[in-house]
């Protein structure tokens, strides 16, 4: 593998990734719309095909780590009075987790 | 005229055999390159001309055990099965971005309910490439994904799940609409499900507070539910696959008694229609996860804490990872089976409204020679 190539691209349904597209190149979507694939011809062209946005890791990491951030403020400020930390995960699930994209160092 | 010189292609029978009567080597004696049988080799016969053609991407239509060289990857190529079988690919968003409850086949889906609390009553129908909101549920439920409905498109049900307060409300649907049945002898949420239809389900573990694990089963005749014998562990948001309610799994969930962790299990238990019996763990522990399939060849995918994207296919003594989604999600559902199943909803951090097909038939598959 040559590494990955990132994107942002909207999910538009039925064709967005077919079937040929998972047997061409890997791929992944995150949060944020956040789209990462194996480096190769066909994956280029899938990014074009989907009107994909090219970023480059360290933009496609910060558009995830600002939404996961984002959630975990979100996660810290939900309590309610008397509860323990177990009911509060039973209540609104655990606290978002840090995501970090695949990379391959060059 | 001059000569052409001899090889392979100009000493081909009719019949596809290589002529070796006059060797290889050397050039076509000039007094042949006239003749019929040279001119016509200017057509291979077709058992040469189709061996391997040169194809920029993929033949439109090809038939398993086809061979072409992909001259845009430059790789080989063949038409057949990927073992363990298959892929994910997306299908049409659904209307509503949500965790829910789902139900039905590959191209004849429900999904109703969810969307966080208080929930909501949206039933959606799938038709293999688009969602259509159709009758919507009696209660309003936040069904947060795993398997809590069972059924087909024109005859499921959905069970428990209320909130704030647990609920034992079961409904049934006909196709068209949703009606109010008897409830669930023990209140719960986070209950799992299989069954052929409205007419015979099984409901088993969940957690209501005070109680937490719920070990307690259920089994619906099509007018009223009937206690029957208990998990061996109780199970919150696990996976409930099996096509009839007389054999199914209950696969993964969450231990919430094991405070502070409240951690997820990678438990797998088979019911025979008496009683469960444990069975072959899952490779990835997970709850809040979609399902597909039966006793016998089953499908679980996704789930949570954090949401992943592994699959696993289950051939009724073993789990084996496949290929992934594409998305990872938690609090997801699923429905069809394990050659045809659909993932749909559930969560990447935000609600998601993606839907994702699993096909396990041919594909078009690169060939690795050394």
């Amino acid at each position: 593998m040559d590494g990955f190539l990132y994107c942002t691209a909207t999910n538009s349904g039925k064709g967005f990734v077919t079937h040929q597209d998972r047997h061409d190149f890997y791929i992944r979507g995150f949060i944020g719309d956040v789209w990462v694939v194996e480096k190769n011809i066909e994956s280029a062209a899938w990014i074009s095909r989907v009107s994909g946005t090219s970023k480059t890791y360290a933009e496609a990491q910060a558009i995830v780590d600002t939404q996961i951030t984002n959630l975990q403020n979100a996660w810290d400020a939900d309590n309610e009075d008397g509860e323990s930390a177990d009911e509060k995960v039973l209540r609104i699930g655990s606290k978002p987790a840090d995501v970090k994209l695949p990379f391959i160092p060059s | 005229m001059g000569t052409i010189t001899r090889g392979i292609a100009n000493n081909i029978l009719g019949s596809g055999a290589v002529d070796g009567t006059d060797g290889l080597s050397g050039t076509v004696p000039a007094n042949n390159i006239a003749n019929a049988s040279l001119n016509n080799l200017t057509t291979f016969p077709p058992s040469v001309d189709a061996g391997i053609p040169q194809v920029a991407g993929n033949p439109p239509s090809p038939s398993d055990g086809d061979v072409w060289y992909n001259t845009n990857t430059y790789k080989l190529r063949v038409r057949g099965i990927s073992a363990p079988g298959g892929s994910w690919a997306s299908g049409g968003n659904m209307n509503r971005a949500r965790g829910c409850s789902g139900f039905g086949s590959q191209n004849a889906a429900i999904a109703a309910g969810g969307g966080g609390t208080p929930g909501s009553e949206t039933t959606e129908s799938y038709n293999g490439s688009t969602w259509t909101e159709v009758g919507d549920l009696n209660e309003a439920r936040n069904f947060g994904g795993h398997t809590n409905g069972l059924g087909t498109a024109s005859s499921g049900m959905v069970m428990g799940q209320d909130d704030p307060a647990r609920s034992g409300k079961t409904e049934t649907w006909n196709g068209s609409s949703w009606t109010e049945v008897s409830d669930l002898n023990t209140v719960r949420r986070g209950m799992s499900a299989f069954g052929a239809d409205a007419t015979e389900g099984l409901c088993f573990g969940g957690e209501n507070p005070g109680t937490n694990m719920i070990v307690n089963t259920e089994s619906w005749n099509g007018s009223s539910w009937t206690e029957v014998n208990n998990l061996n562990a109780g199970a919150y948001a696990a996976a409930g696959l099996g096509a009839t309610y007389t054999a199914g799994l209950c696969a993964t969930g969450r231990n919430l008694d094991a405070s502070p962790n409240l951690t997820s299990l990678s438990n797998n238990e088979s019911w025979n229609g008496t009683s469960w019996t444990e069975v072959g763990d899952v490779n990835t522990t997970r709850f809040d996860l979609a399902s597909a399939g039966s006793q016998a060849a089953g499908m679980i995918m996704g789930g949570g804490p954090s949401p992943i994207a592994n699959t696993e296919v289950w051939n009724g003594s073993a789990w084996t990872e496949i290929g992934d989604l594409s998305t990872a999600r938690s609090s997801i559902t699923g429905a069809g089976t394990q050659s045809l199943a659909v993932a749909m909803g559930g969560s990447t951090g935000t609600a998601s409204a993606a839907t994702e097909e699993f096909t396990g038939s041919a594909d078009n598959l690169d060939l690795t020679l050394s």
